[in-house]
């Protein structure tokens, strides 16, 4: 082994089932095991306790597909994609792409943007506190420059657009459900909202107009822009009831004339 | 680096567990201190931060980092070391630690704190990664000592050797876990008698405790730390030797698989310390052997 970099290479490639065979000859060869058993302990810490954290991350994927399938998906994740941050809030950032993917979940279109919430939802349980705005936020602006008003959303807040139910497939696949309801997938697609208003994080579907307005929001457009691009999408739409909504759920944290 | 080598009480503690924070702070039953992994703390804001803020006020903290990879053969993740900082200017912990492993190659994180080869190399090199952490942390940080199944070819010195040459060159602390030595010693015959001899006693800072397992591998067992059940007889009885050569020190009960229920842990910290108690009055009866 030509240096300490080389051998840390190889038994990173061994860790990660991709060669690094070359480590067994750096290990010492004593008492009652092989160098290759004992670099065989090390494969094993790595993947397991990789795969735990992933089952720990996603739990309603892991919900869906079972124990032994998702392990096995794990483990082909983590071999394609070996961690680059030591903190496991982080890890999985990856998997929703892989898993949309990955041939053996291709019967089961959905998976992937649940994975995509569950990224979501870690995000939001760990992003900066804020507090959210008060209900009656906006009755501190002149009336007639209202629609000028722009918001600032909650560090916590995302958006998950799907073509499949993925905010009642979530729900249906809480602990607190032993036995989930089926859920028809021609129910169509669904727009989610994941945020943390306070100590816990919520996941909601919002309609097509909603989903826009608060989205175009969340990216610094005024109240007026915002709301003429949700009616473009959904000639239907209504302001009033649905500044009520934000308002009251607490996606955004301030709100101030430019 | 002057400060004082140890800066926690010289009692039981425990490691910090979600699950039994609401227990802790309504109970507040005497512990010297708490201990958590920093990467769980390095998020901007959430639950684990207003839970760690709240048990913070209560209990003296220490912060054990598990992914600087000090022993890797590449430069520091710099973005991680200041996330640690992070941590540390956060909370102002008693105490800062971190391992004799490696753990990252080329940016790659194995989630895994592997020995690296006891040569004058890698003396240097932790050396250096040790400096640099404790620059930026602005304090002299503890290193732990690895439980092992493997050992490598190349070593030149003994574990111990290491150890001393590490604390002399770069000032750090050691985090003598007393766990991870005698499942060393079973797996690689390591002497665990003559390490703790051999060990500067004045730089020992804090000791971990922990439960480990046998696995059966073809016709041999090993042992693998895991942290996953109560101390073992034999690392009870290593503690009260070290105890009684070097007297007592911040002693953190570990426990991070199939976490039981928070009395579990207390009773365990209240077994530390009265271990540490005997072996301090200079008894080395098997008084405790159960
Ligand atoms: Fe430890």
């Amino acid at each position: 082994m030509s240096s300490l970099r080389e051998l840390q290479r190889a038994m990173r490639d061994h860790a990660f089932d991709r060669g690094g065979t070359s480590a067994t000859a750096a290990i010492a060869d004593v008492h009652a095991f092989s160098p290759a058993e004992r670099l065989g302990i090390h494969r094993n810490a790595t993947l397991l306790g990789l795969g735990m954290a992933l089952r720990a991350s996603f739990p309603v994927t892991l919900r869906l597909v079972g124990e032994a399938f998702f392990d096995h998906m794990a483990r082909d994740f983590l071999i394609a994609a070996p961690p680059r941050d030591p903190r496991m809030s982080r890890l999985g950032l990856e998997f929703p792409a892989f898993v949309g993917g990955y041939p053996a979940a291709a019967g089961l279109p959905y998976l992937s943007d649940v994975a995509r919430l569950e990224v979501a939802w870690t995000h939001a349980y760990h992003a900066a506190e804020a507090a959210p705005l008060p209900p009656e936020a906006l009755l501190t602006f002149p009336e007639e420059r209202l629609g000028e008003v722009v918001l600032t959303p909650l560090p916590s807040l995302r958006f998950v657009a799907s073509a499949y139910p993925v905010a009642a497939i979530w729900h249906a696949n809480q602990p607190h459900h032993p036995e989930p309801e089926a859920i028809s997938l021609d129910a169509g697609g669904e727009m989610a909202v994941v945020w943390r208003p306070g100590d816990t994080v919520r996941v909601q579907a919002l309609g097509n107009g909603a989903f826009t307005f608060v989205m175009a929001l969340a990216t610094g457009q005024s109240l007026d822009t915002a709301w003429a691009g949700a009616l473009a999408l959904a000639p239907d739409f209504q302001l009033i009831p649905e500044l009520q909504a934000l308002l009251t759920a607490r996606w955004f944290s301030e709100a101030r004339l430019p | 680096m002057t400060s004082p080598i140890f800066t926690l009480p010289a009692r039981a503690g425990i490691g910090l567990k979600p699950e039994h924070v609401a227990g802790l702070l309504e109970a507040r039953p005497s512990l010297a201190f708490v201990e958590v992994h920093a990467e769980n703390y390095m998020g901007a804001g959430g639950p684990p931060h207003r839970q760690l803020a709240t048990i913070r006020e209560v209990y003296p903290l220490s912060v054990h980092g598990v992914g600087l990879s000090l022993g890797g053969d590449e430069p520091l993740d710099l973005d991680h070391l200041e996330a640690l900082a992070g941590v540390v200017e956060r909370y102002e912990p008693e105490q800062v630690s971190e391992h004799l492993a490696w753990c990252r190659i080329d940016g790659h994180y194995l989630n895994d704190l592997l020995p690296i080869p006891y040569t004058d190399y890698s003396l240097n090199l932790i050396c250096d990664h040790i400096d640099q952490t404790q620059t930026r942390l602005k304090r002299r940080i503890l290193i732990e000592n690895p439980a092992a199944t493997l050992s490598y070819a190349e070593s030149t010195m003994r574990e111990s050797d290491f150890l001393i040459a590490m604390v002399k060159q770069s000032g750090c602390g050691l985090l003598l876990d007393v766990n991870n030595l005698f499942v060393s010693d079973s797996n690689l015959a390591i002497g665990a008698e003559d390490y703790i001899a051999a060990l500067p006693g004045e730089a020992i800072g804090e000791i971990h405790l922990a439960g480990h397992h046998l696995k059966q591998i073809g016709n041999a067992e090993i042992r693998i730390d895991d942290h996953g059940s109560t101390v073992a007889p034999e690392v009870w009885s290593l503690y009260r030797d070290v105890i009684a050569r070097f007297g007592r020190r911040p002693t953190l009960i570990e426990w991070d698989t199939d976490v039981p229920d928070l009395e579990v842990l207390l009773a365990e910290a209240r077994t530390a310390d009265r271990h540490a108690e005997f072996a301090s009055l200079g008894g080395h009866a098997d008084v405790f052997a159960s």
